[in-house]
């Protein structure tokens, strides 16, 4: 049985300039997730995978695994597990205040003025134009993942039948990527990739 | 025990039992907010949740920002917040910390090749319940297509994307 041997990103050196670096992609990330946890997948995909080679797709879909089916909302969790993979504890520090930095200033503005906000109606014609974009940039990560991990049949099978229960609420998330996990025991035992 | 104290345990509760994104904390902010320590009345819930819609950033954070800041201002929106992203960062720091040992391992390998695949059907889904209120005349189904091929093919910049139809947005709509 040949197991291949797993791609792990190396973790950085750590620097401050790198530390500031993090912050900055993670401030920017927080500012443009638009509409949950979800949107910020490919926010991150796009900065750690490919701009900065910091982590591989594997961990990065590892990650997203490991995020749902813990307690915890999907974006904290996953900023928290990134930075913590490339720099360590400082890196989860800078990770989570960039993520929330955003949100916090903006809302606290808005708390503030709270009676005339509600009524803005170009915030609202703004982002009718953002969700269908975050819709596309939502789908990127999974086609990314899916060129690496649908290899055989098998995958296919799997992917289309959980998507079924996911999508019609049939089973919650959690329990999907437990049964997945038990079910890959069985199914790709003795499969060889590549 | 003083507010803020209790603001941060409460949120340290729903930060620790909402499962899989910012809605899944609805209901808990609802029971523990509303009902068990009487800050808000629910309507004020309904106009959170609004406004963490029509504002960017992770919807868990602006819930608590809200909230905190409804109940004691800049300093109640900062415990909030810190309150509900303490249980992430205490769980996912352990969990990370051993992942990375575990992965090697062929047993792990196998578990997480049956994973993979739903990982995948997970992010389809959230792309479908966004879809379902967000692309529902042409305007949008014109910019949902051409944000696709601006990022698959022209390989843009996602928040260039994001800003460039939210620009749209405020102009055809």
């Amino acid at each position: 049985m040949a197991v291949k041997e797993l791609q792990e990103s190396q973790r950085l050196e750590f620097s401050w300039l790198l530390l500031l670096k993090m912050f900055l992609l993670f401030f920017k990330i927080g500012a443009f997730t638009i509409g949950g946890g979800f949107a910020m997948l490919p926010l991150i995909q796009d900065a750690f995978t490919i701009k900065n080679q910091w982590l591989t797709e594997e961990e990065f879909v590892d990650i997203i695994a490991i995020v749902q089916s813990m307690p915890g909302t999907i974006a904290i969790n996953t900023s928290v597990f990134v930075g913590y993979k490339v720099l360590g504890v400082p890196g989860v520090i800078v990770s989570v205040l960039g993520a929330a930095l955003p949100s916090f200033i903006i809302i606290s503005i808005i708390a503030y003025f709270f009676s005339q906000f509600r009524d803005l109606a170009i915030m609202e014609s703004v982002l009718k134009g953002a969700r269908p974009a975050v819709v596309a940039l939502i789908l990127m990560p999974a086609f990314r993942i899916g060129k690496r991990v649908i290899k055989t049949k098998r995958h296919i099978i799997f992917v289309v039948v959980s998507l079924s229960i996911l999508v019609f609420g049939i089973l919650h998330p959690v329990v999907v990527i437990v049964a997945g996990g038990l079910l890959g025991m069985f199914f790709f035992r003795n499969e060889e990739i590549e | 025990m003083s507010v803020l104290l209790r603001l941060y345990f409460v949120f340290a509760r729903i930060g620790l039992v909402s499962f899989g994104g910012g809605y899944a904390m609805v209901p808990l902010i609802e029971e523990e907010i509303v009902r068990s320590q009487q800050w808000l009345v629910a309507e004020e819930i309904v106009d959170i949740l609004t406004i963490s819609e029509m504002t960017p950033g992770p919807i868990a954070i602006n819930l608590a920002t809200f909230v905190g800041y409804r109940i004691d201002g800049i300093l109640g929106s900062l415990i909030a917040t810190l309150g509900v992203i303490t249980p992430a960062l205490v769980l996912v720091f352990i969990v990370a910390k051993f992942f990375f040992y575990f992965r090697d391992h062929p047993l792990m390998e196998t578990i997480l090749r049956g994973v993979r695949p739903v990982v995948i059907a997970l992010i389809v889904t959230a792309a479908v319940l966004i879809a379902r209120s967000g692309i529902n005349d042409w305007s949008s189904i014109a910019i949902f297509l051409a944000s696709f091929l601006a990022v698959a093919k022209l390989k843009l910049d996602p928040v260039m994307v994001i800003v460039i139809s939210g620009v749209v947005g405020a102009i055809i709509y």
